[in-house]
């Protein structure tokens, strides 16, 4: 059959249409399916490499953290916990609840000063080192921070973040590659690096005011 | 007839796809259409301690102020959301529509929309260039005012 000119031309434009929403729709689809399978592999290899070490095994169980001058406690909590003969902790998944504490140790407030939660975590005894991955967040009063990966390392009294740092306010939004701040989160430092600037939006004056 | 059909059904197709990328446009537009942002190599956010919902954000390294009308860039830059002040101190360079300066010390009141600069102060309005030790810029009528060591140079013209 011989098609007119116009209805070729036609043809010809709806097909290269449907291909390029295809393609698109096929690269986000793989790019996703390589993003999980990579995630998969990682946990497989931990895993592997220290499933069988496990020592004891706790459900639902607590682990409290404490800054320098015993001012601030870090009550961690965990469906299971995986202790192994190396001193590591394997935390699934990982919620913390920040409490300003008196001299006696006693809670001042029944409400956290934020709750920080985290798909897994690592304690490292020796160093004192929680680092906490997957989809990592902070909830304070009205603002919520997200990173890919953070670290409370308790002797320092220092959580850091790293990867898509974001913090959102009532006010303002920031972007940021690296955040360090206190056990009471006090001073926000945002670091940017090379490519990516720290940098703070305000939202619109009306919602500001 | 068919052709025609045929054509209005790919209009019609072209349209509603071009209609749907410019709603998506728009709806990301929508989330960020602030125009007012500070950035730096680093920032730091501290509550000031009588209320917590005021806060100070100091940029540091490379510091940049970015408004609808303006941009201010220096070593290091504070605003004071309590205060309502904007203070950016080393190498301080403001560039608004008619203005351009230079200084050492720049302070910006965003209640009086006045801007206040200090130090080896050189800029120019339009073609007008000038330096002084102080200028004062009214960023609502765009007056500006000099003090100290005031020169103002008008284009083709000698010194007044």
């Amino acid at each position: 059959m011989i098609l007119s000119k116009g209805k070729a031309i036609i043809i010809i434009a709806i097909i290269i249409l449907i291909s390029i929403i295809l393609i698109f729709n096929f690269r986000s689809g793989l790019l996703s399916l390589l993003e999980n399978n990579e995630e998969k592999k990682e946990d497989e290899e931990i895993a592997k490499d220290e499933g069988s070490k496990a020592n004891q095994e706790f459900a639902d169980a607590t682990l409290n953290l404490y800054n320098n001058d015993k001012s601030v406690k870090l009550k961690l909590n965990s469906d299971k916990i995986e202790q192994y003969n190396t001193g590591l902790l394997n935390l699934n998944p990982v919620e913390i609840k920040s409490f300003n504490i008196n001299e006696d140790g006693v809670e001042i407030s029944s409400q956290p000063l934020y709750i920080l939660r985290g798909e897994r975590g690592e304690y490292i005894s020796s160093d004192e080192l929680l680092t906490i991955s997957g989809s990592v967040t902070i909830e304070k009063d009205n603002s919520i921070f997200s990173f890919e990966k953070i670290y409370i390392r308790e002797k320092d009294n220092e959580i850091k973040g790293k990867g898509s740092v974001s913090l959102e306010t009532e006010d303002f939004v920031v972007k940021s590659e690296e955040f360090k701040t206190d056990f009471s989160l006090s001073t926000l430092e945002f670091y940017g690096d090379d490519k990516n600037r720290a940098k703070l939006k305000w939202k619109e004056f009306e919602n500001e005011k | 007839m068919k052709n025609k059909k045929i054509l209005i059904t790919f209009s019609l197709l072209v349209i509603i796809i071009m209609a749907s990328a410019f709603f998506v446009n728009t709806k990301l537009n929508a989330q960020d259409n602030s125009d007012q942002e500070i950035s730096g190599d680093k920032l730091t956010i501290e509550s000031l301690e009588d209320n917590e919902s005021e806060y100070k954000v100091i940029a540091e390294g490379n510091a940049l102020l970015k408004t609808n009308d303006l941009e201010i860039r220096g070593k290091r830059g504070v605003v004071n959301s309590l205060e309502q002040r904007v203070i950016f101190e080393g190498n301080v360079n403001f560039l608004s529509a008619e203005i351009e300066a230079q200084s050492d010390k720049l302070t910006y009141n965003l209640e009086e929309e006045m801007a206040y600069l200090e130090g080896n102060v050189s800029g120019k309005q339009n073609e007008r260039r000038f330096s002084a030790e102080k200028i004062t810029i009214n960023l609502t009528t765009n007056k500006v005012e000099l003090s100290g060591g005031a020169k103002l140079i008008f284009p083709n013209r000698s010194e007044e």
